[in-house]
């Protein structure tokens, strides 16, 4: 009896995580089958590999340049607000000064506007700036729109930072950049991936910006070269070649996730660092 | 090595109201001298240490290690090291560099640092854990490491922040040891800030009792033990703590305020007006004495402490019972009579103020 409620309840549970696998995994599944077929074919079924749709992203436009650069934004992104934050943290975090909770607070209430609010705002910042339909257009408004959940996020980690540890490095001779480099930096790398990890996803898979600010096709990123992919005729969607771009473009990302794994895991759940 | 003053040192903690944490400190401390801070939980200690250490701004007086004001110098520039209570190493590093990050930062060469802390790990007996990350240390090899990364440097003085507290009863004594063995091998300054009596009677060149921000006294161990010069001091150090009394005293004699308050005692102290008679409990005698204030007493608690045993006594004379420090063998029965005799010669006497009264002569019974 009891041998057998056990049994229903591991079919039960075996049933379950297989509808939640079908269900997170389906889309990507059709992806990846759409990719490898060429013309017409079973829709749920793989029955050739086919890579044409491959070969036309590249060939029906300049794919490559695309993804360089989105990986150019990204990275930038990525470093110049794992900087900012970082030594912005510091200071939310450590130094004492008039007004921070408020700056803290502030920090977090810019991230709850949405893109579209800012949109007009960013366009004339860009235009005064000249980086109209430049790459450093999308890392200046990517980074504006990172900074402040990387700051929140990463000044929660550096509180968590024993006192004593800062001053052990202080009465050492550290100076505040040593601190932060050669103390908080490698105790925070956890907290340092995640963020910087979310940061690229988010400046890679961006697209309303980068079609605002970009113009030329030399300078688009990738999202945006999908989205220009076209057809044979006005009213034919090529579901072949979107979905090989978008197989792409997306390996880069599981493999960084992969990568990092046990970092972001440690990095999402490890709150405070032990001395 | 340097010798360290404070003079008239103040903290202030600015805050929605100011808080003065140390309030005008003077004191001298020699070259070498191993110094102890003792008092109670928030009396100031660390926020004194911290301010020795360049950690916490000085808000009023002047800091001078030897002849040179240290007011506005870092702590490197005054060439301290520190030991916290939380030992504070490096979780990234290993022991080795935990070590050396100081003298890395200083650009030393890689040699020369190889060789400093290599004889500091041998020293302190950690030399076969260098490699080891402090996460892998037991608590007592930790404040090893924390200790070696102090000492590496050869700084001119030493400060440790209650770094026992942290360690169990027996480990706790074998690091006082050795501490005080390091201390006597290297002969830098130290200051020391705990709040256990026992390290403080038994480390110290030097006590400084600290209260409510002030120093209430200073002087080596016996002095403070056998010549407390407040009730503070008096109360504070010794376990367990001294009786006191309230008593009369008239120019050299001394009555009892209740039960029996006729009686004359001649006293070793020449005072007059209300006072306060304190006697450690290790001191009361269950023989009659000549010089010795008898009094009838009720056992109300007994506490077995294996070597000796503490009897708890309710008297006429004060509120609180009367602690009686006796031999472990006595087996004495709750809520039987108990006549003690409290010997003159080896009691204090505090006026109404608090601060003690200097002896004199000696004293016989009237
Ligand atoms: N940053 C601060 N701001 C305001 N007040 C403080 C600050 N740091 C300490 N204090 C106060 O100063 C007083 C002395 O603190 P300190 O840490 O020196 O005590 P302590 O003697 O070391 O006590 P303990 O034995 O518990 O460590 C305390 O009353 C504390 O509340
Ligand atoms: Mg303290």
């Amino acid at each position: 009896m009891k041998a057998l409620k056990r049994r229903t309840g591991q079919v039960l549970f075996a049933l379950a995580v297989l509808a939640l696998l079908i269900y997170t995994i389906f889309p990507f599944y059709i992806a990846i089958l759409t990719s490898l077929q060429g013309g017409e074919g079973s829709f749920y079924l793989l029955q050739d590999f086919d890579f044409s749709n491959y070969v036309s992203v590249f060939r029906e436009q300049p794919f490559f340049l695309n993804i360089l650069n989105s990986a150019l934004v990204s990275f930038g992104t990525v470093a110049i607000s794992l900087l900012i934050a970082v030594t912005a943290s510091y200071a939310l975090a450590r130094v004492h000064f008039r007004g921070r909770t408020t700056l803290l607070l502030t920090v977090l209430g810019v991230s709850m506007f949405p893109q579209v609010a800012v949109l007009s705002g960013m366009f004339e910042l860009v235009r005064l700036l000249g980086l109209y339909n430049n790459l450093g257009s999308l890392v200046l408004s990517y980074t504006v729109f990172s900074l402040p959940f990387s700051v929140w996020i990463l000044t929660t980690f550096m509180r968590g930072i024993p006192k004593d540890l800062e001053e052990a490095a202080i009465v050492d001779g550290a100076t505040p950049w040593q601190i932060i480099t050669r103390i908080f930096m490698p105790v925070l790398w956890p907290a340092l991936v995640t963020t910087g990890l979310l940061a690229f996803i988010g400046a890679w898979n961006e697209f309303m910006f980068a079609i605002t600010f970009i113009l030329s096709n030399e300078q688009r990123t990738v999202p945006v070269a999908i989205s220009m992919i076209s057809g044979g005729s006005q009213y034919e969607m090529p579901w072949g070649p979107i979905m090989a771009a978008s197989v792409i473009v997306t390996v880069p990302l599981i493999l960084l996730v992969l990568v990092f794994q046990r970092k972001i895991v440690e990095g999402l759940t490890a709150g405070a660092v032990k001395g | 090595m340097s010798s360290i003053e404070f003079v008239k040192l103040e903290k202030v903690y600015k805050g929605l109201s100011d808080f003065c944490a140390v309030k005008g400190v003077d004191l001298q401390i020699n070259e070498g001298e191993f110094v102890v801070f003792v008092g109670p939980s928030g009396c100031g200690k660390s926020t004194l240490l911290r301010m020795i250490a360049g950690l916490e701004d000085i808000s009023g007086g002047e800091l001078y290690f030897g002849d040179r004001c240290v007011n506005d110098l870092s702590p490197k520039e005054r060439g301290i090291g520190m030991v916290f209570q939380s030992y504070a190493l490096y979780p990234h590093m290993s022991v080795f560099d935990n070590m050396a990050f100081g003298l890395t930062l200083e650009k030393g060469s890689r040699e020369t640092i190889k060789e400093k802390v290599e004889e500091v790990a041998r020293i302190l007996q950690i030399d076969h854990l260098l490699d080891r990350k402090p996460k892998a240390l037991s608590g007592g090899q930790r404040q090893r490491v924390a200790i070696g990364r102090a000492i590496v440097r050869q700084p001119n003085v030493f400060l440790f922040d209650e770094p026992l507290s942290n360690l169990d009863a027996s480990l706790r004594v074998q690091m006082r040891i050795e501490i005080t063995k390091l201390h006597q091998r290297l002969k830098t300054t130290s200051i020391y800030v705990t709040h256990d009596q026992v390290e403080a009677m038994t480390m110290a060149d030097k006590i400084v009792v600290l209260n409510q921000g002030r120093i209430m006294q200073v002087g080596s161990p016996l002095q403070i033990y056998n010549e407390p010069a407040n009730t503070f001091v008096a109360g504070f150090m010794g376990s367990p703590t001294m009786n006191f009394i309230d008593v009369e005293a008239m120019d050299e004699q001394l009555s009892l305020r209740t039960g029996q308050a006729n009686r004359r005692f001649l006293m070793p102290f020449r005072h007059s007006g209300p006072a306060t008679l304190g006697i450690r409990p290790e001191h009361i005698e269950l023989q009659p004495q000549a010089d010795a204030i008898p009094v009838e007493t009720r056992i109300s608690v007994v506490e077995h402490l294996g070597n000796e045993t503490l009897l708890y006594l309710a008297t006429d004379l004060c509120e609180q019972p009367l602690v009686v420090a006796v031999s472990g063998e006595m087996a004495p029965e709750i809520g039987s009579e108990l006549t003690i005799y409290l010997p003159l010669e080896r009691s204090h006497l505090f006026d109404a103020q608090g601060d003690a009264v200097k002896r004199q002569g000696s004293a016989s019974v009237n």
